[in-house]
């Protein structure tokens, strides 16, 4: 007998969960294995349960399903639902990625459930390979990148702003240092760059962008480099350019 | 008292005869007159300013010299008639014919010139009437656009839980449905009534709230404390619930455990009314608070635009409470 394809409900509202559980169990397509309210439960749950498929919303407390999405590291299946959001439908049709519009019908979560499970079942890539591009996409654009959220283990941790001090390039990460600690993300420093609110967020060098409330003084280093010292005492280095910038903003 | 300068000119400097002076300039000055009223008309109803320099040189041109004609012609006619035994004001008719050519010309220049101007000043005037108009209307059409704000996620997610419902709950269903269209009813109709009462905008406000618990459940808890002579306040229809919507949005999206919600009506100082939404929110969750931005940026400008103040909107943060406070001018 075929294996039952195990998946969990991700939804903060009660009824939302109410209407989807009712039609899935009714389908018998897929067996629910688990139901939770918020992101960082839903991490949790993953974790424990390894579901196959996320019935999955966008909008949700603490973090967003995108940003639930980016820390874990096994990623299931996933079909996404959400009530409106321009940005996020179309970037789902251009990375023919599942989804449901509430209020959604009965067959159109059939379809989207068959679809998903047969591939699920036959092992296909799917929609796994475009959806890097498309949780950090939509990271930065439903949230408007207002906090980070980092995973250390099986710690997650999600960093406002303010208290970031620097991001450092190290090979294929970005090392983020805030007053929560050190976090490492897997992203590049050009997502950062171009993602962060730029009136306080600076590239000043090729390996940092730096907060600029956290700046304390910035002095002459040794040619064409700056030293820029942070509030916390650490020390980071800034190009001619970046120093340019930074002059730039702070006494524009 | 053109013709009345007329007569004495030509009694003084041409010792012409009384009767011949004032005939002469009767005669004339009532013929231009009645020439300068088709002279009016012709500036004013046919579409001179849509032709062209040359077309238009032309056609003043060859009105010109039919005015001449039919102007001296005639009245040099008559008066050699009247006056056809006085050899000496005949033959001072026929030596100043130039100059009545002349003055003719200038006459006609003066009364056309006149005309355009009159009717292009109108024109103008009717040009800056219609502008304000237009701009009127704008205005208008500016703020029902910035009342009618009806946010579609919460539109769709709405219907989602009515769907849900309906299963589940088919007379909790019902409820929903009515719910939601009487706060759509109400926030339609701010389109066309743009000034409200206190107590109706509270009433919109827990319809929101009736409709918005069916989602987030024993999450949303909300608390109203209202002066009682406050509610027959005149207020900016729909200037309430996009602060409830916030609140919800900003106070309980952030909190799992839920929050209170505080709306609080009091007078103020002129007679103005105060209004607060205050909502506990999760700076840690949040960092900065993302999307205050169209709601609150909406309600400015309305409130710019009709009492031309930026003072009657605050917004503290402290203790992590995030209150909006509007002051409400009694209009």
């Amino acid at each position: 007998m075929m294996e039952k394809i195990r998946c969990l409900l991700i939804d903060d509202e009660a009824p939302a969960r109410d209407l989807l559980r009712h039609y899935i169990r009714k389908s018998g397509l897929v067996e629910i294995v688990g139901e939770c309210s918020n992101g960082l439960e839903a991490v949790r749950m993953i974790h424990e349960l390894q579901p196959d498929l996320l019935f999955l919303d966008i909008q949700m407390p603490k973090i967003n399903g995108f940003e639930m999405l980016e820390i874990l590291q096994e990623k299931p299946e996933v079909i996404f639902c959400t009530a409106y959001d321009a940005f996020a439908i179309k970037a789902f049709e251009m990375h023919a990625v599942d989804y449901l519009l509430k209020p959604f019908s009965e067959e159109r979560l059939l379809e989207a459930t068959t679809r998903t499970t047969d591939r699920i079942r036959n092992r296909q890539p799917s929609a796994v390979q475009p959806y890097h591009k498309l949780i950090s996409e939509g990271t930065a654009q439903i949230a408007g990148l207002t906090k980070l959220v980092a995973r250390t283990g099986s710690k997650i941790t999600v960093i406002p702003l303010d208290t970031i001090h620097y991001l450092q390039a190290q090979d294929d990460y970005v090392l983020v240092v805030s007053d929560l600690g050190n976090h490492l993300k897997e992203k590049t420093m050009k997502f950062y760059e171009e993602h962060l609110p730029a009136d306080t967020f600076i590239r000043i060098h090729r390996s940092y962008i730096v907060n600029i409330k956290q700046i304390k003084n910035i002095y002459l280093f040794g040619k064409e480099t700056w030293s820029v010292v942070l509030k916390n005492g650490s020390e980071i280095r800034a190009s001619q350019q970046g120093y340019k910038k930074l002059r730039e903003m702070i006494s524009g | 008292m053109i013709a009345i300068t007329h007569m004495m000119v030509l009694y003084a400097f041409y010792n012409i005869s009384w009767a011949c002076a004032a005939t002469e300039a009767v005669l004339f000055n009532l013929s231009f007159a009645l020439i300068g009223v088709g002279l009016w008309f012709m500036v004013r109803f046919s579409d001179l300013n849509e032709k062209s320099w040359p077309e238009l040189l032309f056609i003043h041109l060859s009105v010109m010299t039919a005015v001449q004609l039919i102007w001296i012609l005639p009245v040099y006619g008559l008066l050699k008639l009247i006056f056809r035994e006085m050899a000496g004001y005949l033959l001072f008719l026929n030596e100043t014919i130039a100059i009545r050519v002349v003055t003719g010309i200038i006459l006609y220049t003066v009364v056309v010139s006149l005309a355009y101007l009159i009717v292009n000043l109108k024109k103008l005037r009717n040009q800056q009437l219609q502008q304000a108009e237009l701009q009127t209307l704008l205005k208008e059409t500016e703020l029902s656009m910035l009342r009618f704000q009806i946010n579609p996620h919460f539109l769709f997610n709405s219907l989602n839980s009515v769907n849900a419902l309906i299963l589940v709950n088919p007379q909790k269903a019902q409820e929903m449905v009515v719910n939601l269209s009487e706060f759509m009813r109400y926030s339609l109709e701010s389109g066309s009534k743009p000034l409200s009462t206190l107590e109706r905008e509270l009433e919109h406000c827990r319809l929101y709230f009736r409709i918005e618990k069916v989602r987030f459940g024993d999450r949303l808890k909300v608390v109203e404390e209202v002066h009682p002579e406050l509610v027959h306040h005149p207020v900016p229809a729909m200037i309430l619930q996009p602060l409830a919507e916030n609140a919800v949005k900003h106070g309980l999206s952030d909190l799992e455990e839920g929050a209170e919600i505080l709306i609080r009506c009091e007078p103020s100082d002129n007679g103005m009314a105060q209004i607060s939404v205050s909502n506990p929110y999760d700076p840690f969750a949040s960092g900065k608070r993302p999307g205050t931005g169209t709601g609150l940026r909406n309600l400015r400008e309305r409130f710019m635009n009709l009492y031309n103040r930026d003072d009657l909107i605050t917004i503290i943060k402290e203790h992590n409470w995030f209150v909006i406070t509007l002051k409400i001018p009694y209009s």
